[in-house]
């Protein structure tokens, strides 16, 4: 049943595929229906939590751990709301970022410094920096929203595991952001981001994350339990190994509150 | 995800200090370094599904100085949440405000003196503590019993005020003394980019006056604790990269006249400025905030504060380390007197901190009593905590 169901979704898309050929849809047109289409298959999931283990690695090869725990409301209409708690290194335990990702504007962001037991509404501006000293900035982490982002599609071509890509350009919205655009590697059967090439405010080479060990849940969502960022600058590394993906926990709107950051553990 | 009932955890840090003197000392009790060692440890326990206990324990060993060794319970606390409201009992920690350079609103925890680079080391404080988490806001109310007063050290302690201060049995304007009980609600929430905060504290005042008077002959400075209502807005609006702060209160509160009344007494205070953060200067990593606050304060014994202007410039590094440097000037805008202050810390390895911290006054004017207790007290302190 499965196979036959897969194949008429398959056929379906490559039908409207062929269809919007017929209308001569420009290369901004078809990257822009790729990243809505690869937003529509990640809807619904509702909330998620899991937990991730961030190893940073310098030229040296000398290497440095970080432990976060991440749980993201799902927010139609809008940016999610997402709590991040750090466990390690162990002096940065127990603080936490309270985010409202907003698909224009700035978001809405909160540290809390567990030390002080202070809450402070801190500035988001910063999105270009470095999270947590790691090759990733703020805004590789932060929820990916179809608006924040212009596209244009380049081409198909193979990217490995007998897999065909969709590649697109895609270029920030965001006036802040510290990239002049993203080429992302998107595969043809699922819209799963693949690779993912950074260009610096130069447009020079920047970094390159690539996504493995994707598994399926609930049937419908596919998340990459790892990631890999290298900066070609730098020749630094950060890994983001991923575990423990749970969705529909029953986390609330209410559960996305700055009062209740000292509650978190 | 909640871990599972009954659950213990211990964390914390422990480590060494030693806090250095450039200058010979005023008198000649005071040494010029002072070598100690702490341990914070921290306890969690969960004691079921929307409850916990969290405890946070303090102590330092000073070897030249017996009242810089001293143990406090910064916190033990039994929590008891639900979505919409929380009980809190014990011995707890609370923190108000929005500004950097002092913290007026901030007034149920005591500082603590002796720890005391700053006020931001606060003594634990006795609460009975009921939450609501509302559409409307967050509102806490607090029922305080005990008062702690500060603790000023002895002779040993570097700096000190001259006359020393005999805190060891302060004037309390209530007959209830340490043991009258304190009320305090306060409200907050958000508006979009501002985040806004209204309290109010009815009891003793958590930082003293101080009499005059003599002890075997020799001048002594009596801490004189009044009871004090006080009124405290605190605000900070956001704007891209620019943060702007204030923090505001007005006192109902008393003076001690020469006869040894307690008059009436109303005075205002405020704190306001701006943070500017400076994000990837020249497209690196590094950000630069530039910190700047105007202190005012009508009351004029209580604090050094009167009409001041705060700079700051904090250096983060956004580096493996965490690496941080921050610098502080304080200019008293009457009468010119200044004090610098440098912060850096740096994480070694995956659980070693190293912290710098230097503070100096220069131009001190002779009518500066509190900067005077500074004066020929500059310092270096190196702090290496291990955590665990």
């Amino acid at each position: 049943m499965k196979t036959t169901l897969t194949t008429a979704l398959g056929l379906t898309l490559t039908l409207s595929l062929f269809s919007s050929h017929i209308y001569a849809q420009t290369p901004e047109e078809k990257g822009l229906a790729i990243a809505q289409e690869a937003d529509k298959r990640d809807n619904g999931w509702g909330d998620q939590t899991s937990d991730m283990e961030m190893v940073l690695l310098n030229r040296q090869g000398e290497s440095s751990r970080r432990e976060i725990r991440t749980q993201t409301l799902e927010i139609s209409g809008d940016g999610d709301k997402s709590l991040t708690i750090f466990d390690k290194p162990l002096d940065l335990k127990g603080t936490a970022f309270l985010t409202f990702s907003h698909t224009h504007g700035a978001d809405d962001q909160w540290l809390y410094l567990p030390a002080l037991k202070r809450v402070k509404r801190i500035s988001s501006r910063n999105k270009s920096g470095p999270f947590m000293g790691s090759e990733f900035a703020y805004e590789d982490m932060s929820s990916q929203e179809v608006e924040k982002y212009t596209y244009k599609y380049l081409r198909d071509e193979p990217c490995g595991d007998g897999l065909t890509c969709f590649v697109s350009e895609r270029y920030p919205t965001d006036e802040f952001s510290g990239y002049t655009k993203q080429v992302g590697w998107l595969d043809t059967d699922e819209y799963r981001p693949i690779k993912i090439d950074f260009y610096d405010r130069k447009n020079a080479l920047l970094k390159t994350l690539t996504f493995s060990d994707y598994q399926q849940y609930l049937g419908k969502y596919w998340r990459a339990h790892k990631m890999e960022m290298i900066n070609h600058q730098t020749g630094k590394k950060s890994i983001v190994n991923t575990s423990n993906y749970q969705f529909k926990t029953g986390l609330k709107d209410s559960d996305f509150n700055k009062s209740k950051l000292k509650r978190l553990r | 995800m909640a871990p599972a009932a009954y659950s213990l955890e211990i964390n914390g840090k422990v480590g060494l200090e030693s806090l250095s003197f450039f200058q010979e000392a005023k008198y000649p009790e005071q040494e010029s370094a002072y070598h100690s060692a702490f341990i914070e440890p921290e306890l969690y326990f969960q004691s079921g599904e929307n409850s916990e206990i969290k405890a946070k324990l303090f102590y330092r060993y000073d070897a030249s100085s017996a009242s810089r060794t001293h143990a406090d319970i910064r916190e033990l606390m039994f929590y008891q949440y639900a979505d919409e409201w929380e009980l809190n009992a014990g011995i707890g920690k609370v923190f108000w405000g929005t500004t950097e350079s002092r913290h007026l609103v901030d007034v149920i925890n005591q500082v603590d003196m002796i720890e005391g680079l700053d006020d931001e080391s606060r003594l634990g404080q006795a609460m009975l503590q009921a939450k609501l988490i509302k559409e409307w806001g967050t509102l806490d109310l607090f029922i305080l019993p005990g008062f702690r007063p500060l603790q000023f050290g002895d002779e040993t302690t570097r700096p000190r005020f001259n006359p020393l201060v005999a805190d060891s049995d302060p004037l309390y304007q209530s007959n209830d003394e340490t043991r009258h009980i304190d009320f305090a609600a306060r409200w907050n929430h958000s508006f979009d980019e501002l985040d806004i905060g209204l309290s109010y504290f009815n009891g003793t005042q958590r930082n003293p006056l101080y009499k005059l008077m003599t002890e075997n002959g020799t001048p002594k400075l009596l801490p004189v604790y009044v009871q004090s209502q006080q009124l405290g807005l605190e605000a900070q609006y956001i704007s891209g990269d620019l943060l702007l702060k204030a923090e505001a209160v007005h006192r109902k509160s008393h003076k001690l006249t020469t006869g040894d009344h307690f008059i009436d007494y109303d005075s205002n205070a405020l704190v306001a400025g701006f943070e500017y953060t400076f994000v990837g200067i020249n497209d690196t990593a590094y950000d630069i905030g530039l910190i700047g606050e105007y202190l005012y304060d009508e009351w004029e014994s209580t604090t050094p504060f009167q009409k001041d202007w705060m700079t700051g410039l904090r250096f983060v590094f956004n580096d493996e380390q965490s690496s941080e440097i921050l610098l502080g000037h304080t200019l008293d805008l009457d009468d010119q007197s200044q004090m610098w202050l440098i912060e850096a810390s740096r994480r070694l390895g995956e659980n070693w901190k190293a912290e710098l911290t230097g503070r100096w006054v220069t131009s001190v004017d002779d009518d500066n009593t509190f900067l005077q207790a500074y004066q020929q007290d500059d310092l270096l302190d190196l702090k290496m905590s291990y955590y665990f």
